[in-house]
């Protein structure tokens, strides 16, 4: 079996509220090729999202193995994991989550600075380009639409070319036309710089265009 | 609505616990602060009133002097005393009675000095007339006014202390009760008690007085000078002889009132230092409620949001949000004025007592004041802080109440981008300039806080804890004679009880001090001056002990002279008062201070001491001793059994003042600690409120920041770096701020600026070194959430 960019073995993920535990994650065991375009689909509380945050290294988890690229992350403290999600790991939320004291501009590049990385400014105008965000570079988030959040949060996420880009419905917070344009966008500008995608949505709409759809139930994968 | 907020209250034990306590902490030390303050007056006051109330008093006066006195105090204008009373003793009669047994003759303000009540009638307006005692009239119920009296009582002859036993009859005019005097007493005019006298032939009595008020309430020297100079007028017979019996045998000042007057300023100084103390920690408390409000907003601002898009409208928010603060504020401030008020039960006498040394007993006043004080300034503070939230969700739709946080007017396209190359630094002052009236209330607080440790620390460091040196350090009693009556033969120590005190048994050192023939040269001015000085003569080696005391240099071969003043001059006059001998001193010393050092020498604080070398060089003859500081294993009451020349002699333990400073130096130590415990708890509680409500209001934030691959290192090192600026601001600010109030301080106590530049380090190292370590611990803590916990700020 090739190793794909991500895998994932047998991986368990417990939620404990007090007395109570939720087997959020039973068993995963999911490999995602280099350059893949993969969506993972299912119900409200299926355990997508934390799947999606496991594979991101945003949360932890209970037993198996989450590999990238020959790093197990088992292995990793706070400095090794944070190096791995700014240079190899990029991600879109649903909410944006841009920082608000960030112009577009710094909120792009901000993965590439924290990370100690030279800025490729050629590279970034190109991916604000791309992204119809030219003329807003200044601007702050709080003077920008939602679509336009949602772009500057995907240029972010391509800023530091990573290796994956891991987006949470991206387009939950946006109505049906700007959807279809960030999806497009999103898709483009991944396999524009050939990065493996791995999205989480509703929508069949936008599965339809994955090469893989995972579809998860009570944290298993079907 | 009020189950609701009880509920919340309890289901959020952790912060409602922790806000309390902060509350409680910071309240108890306002609280504890204004109640001394309040109670240093409220005891000078009472103290001040709670013994006899004249100012002075002159005895020894005949009825004509009497109503020469009184006619020149009514003549007087505005100089004339506010209060006075003059007396008659008539005599006693038989206690059976009544429970009064005493009649005077009295005219003035008999109901001040004698606190009496005028029950019926009126008081003596014509001769034989009387006011009785109201327990008479009680065995005599059929007394009424207007009826006449007989009593029958006993006077004594003062010239051969016989008694007579006289019988006289009066018109009752009045009955009067609550008169001070034991054994109480009847009362007629002055006129008809001088006839008497001179009706039984009888001289007339030695306690007649005119008692004197000044001016009630205060002490005015001025006033009180003119008035001493209207009776010795009118007394005096211009003979030195009888000016001198006026000054020393019938103007008797009240010392005790007199002293603590000029105590005063000390007790107002005290009250007022420890009153801005108790306002600066006010303004501290006031900050930390405001913060711990802030902070619980911060961390329930998504739970309002909530509330209000499920329905709650904006009154039940307030009112859910008023009720809440209101019940957590006044919890921790009713805890913490109790505790506040235990705590000063256990400590603040030994406090009050330690800063000011005088007889007034202190004690600590309960007054309803001091507790509605309290309770409203922090109401108030809280209420303020609850303000602002209110106001902005009144203006803001439900949804939208989760980003209050949100930067909208100080970041705009124009701000200056910051370089990569200090990415982190920037991003730190990026994060300060995101809510300019945040962080500026983040600076006014580290600045109040680095003020409040600046000011205690430098006073703490200054003013030191080393032992007073006195005599009692080098030596055990001092045997003393009057010096005031230098003029008396027979009152100076002579060489030879020099000798026989040396040659006692057990005896180890003897120091001495001389005085000088006749007052004559016993008189010192300053220049242009009419201060008196007073001029001791030292023994060299009291000198060397003297010097060794407060670090100087001495040469007993060398003329040499130290002024022991308030006011520094730098030439004094020696001269005599009855010829006209006179040279000029320059000293070449003088302390303010230093008297304090050397109370124990019974100097007062005019004093000019010299060596033999320049009393010999300028040709000033001495008497002899007029007092011996002697080192022995003997007891006062063997010293006191000594006979010597000397008639008018008392011995001193030096050691029995040296307990009570001692006892005093613990009263400092403690209240210096207190106040610096306080001052360190409270400006810390503050700090570290304010670092967590950052901490909470940008966790979501941070969460992303993670996400995106800032490490917690990285992390702590923004926090560091917006806490440093802040910190400098404030460093900047409070720096020259503490020194105007440390120099106003200095000044107080020393009479010269004393700053201690290691005291001023130290404190700036101390609370920037604990603000980042606050800042690390909070970043630390945020390490058990996962990151999408902070994300999602679950």
């Amino acid at each position: 079996m090739i190793m794909g960019i991500i895998s994932l073995k047998n991986v368990n993920k417990y939620y404990k509220t007090g007395d109570n535990s939720f087997h959020a994650l039973k068993d995963i065991n999911l490999e995602i090729e280099e350059g893949e375009f993969v969506v993972i689909l299912g119900k409200s509380g299926s355990g997508k999202s934390t799947l999606l945050n496991v594979i991101g290294g945003l949360d932890g988890y209970d037993s198996g193995d989450v590999i990238m690229e020959g790093f197990n992350y088992q292995n990793a403290d706070d400095t090794l994991m944070s190096d791995l999600r700014c240079r190899k790991i990029g991600f879109v939320f649903q909410a944006y989550n841009l920082i608000p004291v960030l112009n577009v501009y710094e909120n792009i590049t901000f993965p590439v600075n924290i990370g100690g990385g030279n800025v490729d400014k050629k590279y970034i105008a190109n991916v604000i380009k791309e992204l119809g965000l030219e003329g807003k570079e200044k601007s702050f988030p709080n003077q920008l639409s939602g679509g336009q959040q949602q772009r500057v949060a995907i240029a972010r996420a391509l800023a530091n070319k990573p290796k994956i880009v891991l987006a949470d419905e991206p387009t939950g917070n946006l109505d049906t036309a700007i959807s279809s344009d960030v999806i497009e966008l999103l898709t483009h500008g991944v396999k524009e710089y050939g990065h493996t995608l791995v999205m989480i949505t509703h929508d069949p709409d936008i599965a339809q265009f994955a090469d893989r759809i995972v579809t998860i139930e009570d944290g298993k994968i079907v | 609505m009020f189950k609701i907020v009880y509920r919340y209250i309890l289901r959020n034990k952790k912060y409602s616990i922790s806000a309390i306590i902060g509350i409680v902490v910071s309240t108890m030390l306002m609280f504890s602060m204004i109640q001394i303050s309040a109670s240093y007056i409220i005891s000078y006051r009472s103290f001040i009133s709670s013994g006899a109330p004249q100012d002075f008093y002159v005895v020894d006066l005949s009825y004509d002097e009497l109503t020469a006195i009184n006619e020149k105090f009514s003549n007087m204008g505005k100089d004339k005393p506010d209060r006075y009373l003059s007396t008659i003793y008539v005599g006693d009669m038989d206690y059976d009675l009544s429970k009064a047994s005493v009649i005077m003759g009295y005219e003035g303000d008999l109901d001040y000095f004698k606190k009496t009540s005028l029950i019926s009638g009126e008081y003596p307006s014509a001769e034989n007339e009387m006011c009785v005692e109201e327990s008479y009239t009680i065995s005599n119920p059929e007394l009424k006014i207007g009826d006449e009296l007989t009593l029958v009582f006993t006077m004594t002859d003062q010239t051969d202390e016989k008694q007579l036993k006289v019988s006289r009859t009066f018109k009752v005019c009045g009955i009067i009760k609550d008169t001070m005097d034991t054994g109480n007493f009847f009362f007629t005019d002055l006129k008809t008690a001088a006839d008497i006298y001179s009706e039984n032939g009888l001289p007339c009595s030695k306690s007649n007085s005119i008692t004197v008020e000044a001016e009630e309430g205060n002490l005015n020297e001025d006033k009180q000078v003119i008035a001493v100079n209207a009776i010795s007028d009118i007394v005096v017979d211009g003979t030195p002889e009888d000016r001198r019996y006026f000054n020393y045998e019938q103007l008797i000042r009240n010392e005790e009132k007199t002293a603590n007057y000029a105590e005063e300023g000390s007790f107002r100084a005290v009250s007022v230092g420890i009153f801005l103390l108790s306002l600066i920690i006010a303004v501290c408390l006031t900050i930390f409620v405001y913060n711990t409000i802030t902070l619980s907003f911060a961390r329930k601002i998504s739970v309002f949001g909530t509330m209000r898009c499920i329905g709650l409208n904006n009154r039940q928010l307030i009112r859910f949000i008023l009720s809440e603060q209101f019940l957590i504020v006044s919890a921790g401030t009713i805890i913490g004025m109790a505790s506040g008020a235990l705590l000063n039960l256990a400590v603040a006498e030994k406090i009050m007592s330690a800063l000011i040394n005088t007889a007034a007993s202190m004690k600590v006043e309960q007054k309803v004041s001091t507790y509605l004080i309290t309770y409203l300034l922090t109401l108030v503070s809280a209420f303020i802080a609850c303000l602002k939230l209110i106001l902005k969700i009144r203006k803001t739709n439900p949804v939208n109440i989760r980003t209050f946080n949100a930067t909208k007017k100080m970041l705009t396209e124009k701000t200056k981008m910051f370089s990569s190359k200090n990415y982190l630094f920037g991003l730190a002052l990026r994060n300060l300039r995101r809510n300019f009236a945040k962080s500026a209330i983040q600076t006014v607080t580290l600045t109040v806080s680095f003020l409040l440790c600046l000011v205690i620390s430098n006073v703490f460091a200054v003013v030191g804890f080393n032992s007073v040196k006195t005599a009692a350090d080098f030596s055990d009693y001092s045997i003393q004679t009057n010096i005031t009556d230098l003029k008396s033969e027979n009152n100076c120590f002579t060489e030879a009880d020099l000798e026989q005190l040396c040659s006692t048994d057990k005896v180890e050192k003897v120091y001495t001090e001389k005085c000088f023939v006749d007052y004559t040269w016993d008189k010192a001015k300053q220049q242009d001056e009419d201060d008196n000085l007073q001029v001791m003569l030292y023994d060299d080696e009291l000198w060397m002990q003297f010097s060794k005391i407060n670090g100087i240099t001495y040469d007993g071969s060398k003329p040499f002279s130290v002024l022991i003043s308030e006011k520094e001059f730098k030439e004094v006059e020696i001269y005599s008062r009855d010829t006209d001998n006179k040279f000029s001193v320059k000293p070449d010393h003088w302390f303010a201070a230093a008297s304090q050092l050397n109370y124990a020498l019974y100097h007062n604080s005019n004093t000019l001491i010299i060596n033999e070398k320049l009393a010999e060089s300028n040709n000033m003859e001495n008497k002899g001793y007029c007092a011996f500081l002697v080192k022995t294993d003997r007891s006062m009451t063997e010293l006191s059994a000594m006979t010597f020349s000397a008639s008018d002699v008392y011995v001193t333990d030096l050691h029995d003042g040296r307990a009570e400073s001692e006892s005093q130096l613990i009263g400092m130590i403690i209240i210096s600690g207190y106040i610096v415990i306080a001052t360190i708890v409270l400006s810390f509680m503050i700090i570290s409120n304010t670092i967590k409500e950052n901490m909470t209001s940008r966790r979501s934030e941070y969460g992303v920041m993670r996400a995106m691959g800032l490490k917690l290192k990285d992390l702590w090192t923004v926090a560091c770096y917006e806490n440093l600026v802040l910190s400098l601001i404030a460093v900047l600010i409070s720096i020259p701020l503490s020194l105007i109030v440390n120099v106003y301080i200095s000044f107080v106590l020393f009479d010269k600026i004393k700053i201690s530049i290691l005291a001023y380090l130290l404190v700036n190292l101390i609370f920037i070194g604990a603000i980042e370590l606050f800042a690390y611990f909070n970043i630390k803590g945020s390490t058990k959430d996962s990151i999408v916990e902070m994300i999602y700020e679950r």
